[in-house]
């Protein structure tokens, strides 16, 4: 496990880099898990499948401090315009786009996967070994994935 | 005044689709949004349309679908449709070309990667 986690530690970072750089214009740095807890921020979540080329599920949670920040940049808005929705849109959306990013980045570029939409979740990451911690604007953000079958995922990283 | 119709099941993704638009030369133009690919259908069939931009994971009918109706359509044959999204690789983007396909670009975009991908649209619009 502790290889898998060191195989995906620097494709999870640069893509969680690139999808809030361009979406947002915020840096990420990698933290511990302790760094997270001591933040004691209202966390939001959301899931995403990946069905192929291998099963495999990605929970993403973030701060809702983090993401009005975010929001308020996209969409050049002041916090109280900001509804629910359109934060649990960002949310999915900012998922998505990793998500598509770590298979482009795992995968051969011949090689088609696919992606299930994402959904909204009241988990708390912390079932699975494979966690990468983040933080952005000083509010935390953690990619979680879990998969039945590790030695797949493991795989598809070693080819 | 140039239609575009942008189709995604995102909010978040829709506004920063035609925002990037509006930089690159298209801030003229009437933007029309779909939250699927069958109400996208709907708009390029209801409207004069110029440029049709999908993503590929959508509820109800995704980007692939409305590409193959897109490109079955006599009427609609011609429209330049762009794929945004972020299950695209490779593979996927040879396949989506060879089904029509005007361009495909990977989430997260940037105008600067728009900007490339549309600029003899660009060039039209201007003309």
């Amino acid at each position: 496990m502790e290889e898998l986690h060191r195989l995906l530690q620097a494709k999870v970072t640069e893509v969680m880099e690139e999808t809030l750089e361009n979406m947002a214009f915020t840096s990420v740095d990698e933290c511990s898990a302790e760094e997270i807890e001591e933040l004691d921020q209202q966390l939001m979540g959301v899931n995403l499948l990946v069905t192929e080329p291998v099963l495999f599920e990605m929970h993403l949670n973030s701060s809702q401090e983090l993401l009005y920040q975010l929001a308020e940049n996209m969409y050049a808005m002041e916090r109280e315009e900001l509804d629910d929705q359109l934060i649990k849109d960002l949310l999915a959306e900012i998922l998505n786009t990793v998500a598509g990013l770590l298979m482009t980045a795992i995968l051969p570029p011949e090689t088609k996967f696919a992606l299930g939409l994402p959904e909204l979740s009241d988990e708390i990451v912390g079932g699975s070994e494979l966690v990468f911690n983040y933080i952005a604007e000083d509010c935390p953000i953690t990619l979680e994935i879990k998969a039945a079958d590790l030695d797949s995922l493991q795989a598809l990283l070693q080819d | 005044m140039k239609t575009i119709v942008i189709a995604d099941d995102s909010a978040t993704a829709r506004m920063m689709i035609k925002r990037c638009l509006e930089i690159i030369g298209f801030s003229e133009a009437e933007f029309l949004e779909a939250v699927n690919g069958k109400e996208a259908l709907g708009l390029v069939k209801q409207n004069q349309v110029n440029l049709l931009v999908s993503d590929l994971n959508m509820p109800v009918m995704d980007g692939e679908t409305l590409l193959k109706w897109v490109k079955a359509s006599p009427k609609l044959i011609d429209l330049p449709v762009l794929i945004i999204t972020s299950a695209g690789n490779e593979a996927k983007c040879k396949q989506l070309m060879e089904m029509g396909a005007f361009a495909v670009a990977n989430k997260p975009i940037n105008p600067a990667i728009l900007s490339n991908i549309l600029a003899p649209l660009i060039a039209a619009n201007e003309g």
